[in-house]
């Protein structure tokens, strides 16, 4: 690439040498330090490559070995500009551009903010924009880097580092968010533990509180399992109550029943191979559609593809081309088996169940079931069995005036 | 002679040949490219047939679509579909 690209500044030729002595010419030509490259036989003799400079010493070398030489093609730069002299629009129209890109690169035309996932990213767009880090503004005004990441930590929560890289017109941000720590629990508060859902009650290990249920009994979501108010007794004194933060573990069998209508047929798409674009240009922020026809398919699949140009040692131009590829497919009804049905809804319905367990619940259990609706639909009914700790703190409401003390293990 | 003596005094001493003897240095890369080190010159040239001397005589190769690729004063490499290569003393 770089050799092309000297050997054209330094301009080159391509000759035809034809005679008998074509071989000799090539060996005096090396032996007195000529290059020589892309040598190619023809009929009567070789085409090759030599630098300009260097033909000018061939003519010696030419007679000496009695052969003709042609010149078959100029290359270079020397040559491009001479051909092109007097093609006055055509420079004035290369000088635009240059001057065009130029003035365009002291500008920013792109703000693109990366590695946000949970943080308000208008938030950063506001803060950026308040900063001058906007479409349209001049390079040389935009604050120092430090300053930039100061203001976007502290203008949005949860942001833990942030940066701009200035990428010819495109101003890249890159934004790391905070992994925040786990609520700590506050033990001196006094709670309850409740059921978190039904279930069947197996076992109870309770750290801290008065446990108020037994092994077999039938809870409801909501229920109170363990309470924060434990008695105190005192001999001769009446019976007084202390409050406490309830620590226990409630395993319970649980059930969870899911269940749908699902059609006894899979809808596939199938491409036509018909397809149609259309393009746009995006220019320092605003988009131009190129005219494109009426949208004839019925069924279609869409792609969206967004190419920036950029130029080397500059980066972002600040323009970007675009197009949206409509693909047409045919949709077809493909019946399926109803062992193929109820697979598809169990998988459906599993991951239904699964959003609502409690991270560390165990499977003991699962039971699938199907009635038949109509000729096409079938309902399906997943059940699924866990062992689940269902145990969940709640806030103790209504703590009576009896309060002997507040106390934490 | 001298040549002789310099080849004999290389296989005596066990060093290369080309390098004490000048002697030409052909890698054949399978049928389509051979580089030749320690040529002399070049002394015909057709897409069927490339002559080179060389201090072992003339070396000529045939095949077809042959082409020079990189030609120096002291090696040369050459690619096409080779059909055989022959030294003429």
């Amino acid at each position: 690439m770089f050799k092309k690209f000297f050997k054209f500044l330094q301009g080159y030729v391509i000759i035809e040498i034809c005679g008998k002595g074509a071989g000799k010419f090539i060996n005096i030509c090396l032996r007195r330090g000529i290059d020589v490259w892309n040598t190619l036989p023809r009929e009567n003799g070789i085409k090759l490559c030599m630098s300009a400079a260097d033909f000018l010493r061939i003519r010696e070398i030419a007679s000496k070995s009695r052969v003709r030489v042609k010149i078959v093609e100029k290359h270079g730069l020397n040559r491009t500009i001479h051909l092109y002299r007097n093609r006055y629009m055509f420079a004035a129209g290369l000088a635009a551009c240059i001057v065009f890109f130029l003035v365009s690169s002291q500008f920013i035309w792109l703000v693109e903010i990366n590695g946000v996932e949970t943080s308000d990213i208008n938030s950063i767009r506001a803060t950026l924009d308040e900063l001058g880090i906007k479409s349209g503004a001049p390079k040389r005004s935009l604050p120092e880097g430090y300053d930039i990441k100061s203001a976007v930590i502290n203008g949005t929560d949860g942001i833990a580092w942030a940066w701009v890289y200035i990428e010819g017109a495109k101003a890249r941000v890159e934004i790391y968010e905070q992994t925040l720590p786990p609520n700590v629990v506050d033990r001196n508060e006094p709670c309850d533990i409740v059921a978190a859902s039904n279930g069947v009650i197996k076992h109870v290990v309770v750290k801290n509180g008065e446990k108020v249920i037994r092994d077999g009994d039938a809870v409801a979501a909501g229920d109170k399992l363990v309470s924060g108010r434990v008695a105190v007794y005192k001999e001769n004194q009446p019976e007084k109550y202390m409050y406490v933060h309830s620590i226990a573990q409630v395993q319970a069998y649980t059930t969870h029943k899911k269940s749908g209508d699902y059609k006894l047929h899979y809808e596939s798409r199938i491409p036509t191979g018909k397809h149609k674009s259309q393009y746009h240009i995006e220019v320092f922020g605003k988009l131009f559609s190129l005219p494109a026809g009426k949208m004839e398919y019925e069924n279609y699949d869409v792609k969206e593809t967004r190419k920036e140009l950029y130029i080397p040692f500059f980066g972002y131009t600040g323009i970007a081309f675009g197009s949206v590829r409509y693909s047409e497919v045919q949709t077809h009804e493909e019946p399926v088996s109803i062992e193929t049905a109820v697979e598809l809804a169990k998988n459906e319905l599993e991951e239904k169940i699964a959003k609502e367990l409690i991270v560390g619940s165990q499977l003991t259990d699962e039971n699938i079931e199907y009635k038949r609706i109509d000729d096409e639909t079938i309902n399906v009914t997943l059940e699924m069995n866990f062992i689940e700790n269902i145990a969940i703190e709640q806030e103790i409401e209504n703590k009576g005036e009896e309060t002997f003390d507040k106390q934490t293990n | 002679m001298k040549k002789t003596m310099a080849e004999a005094a290389a296989r005596a001493w066990g060093v290369p040949g080309d390098v004490l003897a000048d002697l030409p240095r052909l890698s054949v890369v399978g049928r389509s490219e051979i580089y030749i080190e320690n040529y002399k010159s070049i002394l015909g040239y057709t897409d069927k047939e490339i002559r080179l001397s060389t201090s072992s005589g003339l070396l000529r190769i045939y095949g077809s679509g042959l082409t020079v690729d990189r030609i120096r004063l002291c090696d040369i490499h050459i690619s096409g579909c080779f059909e055989r290569v022959e030294y003429e003393l």
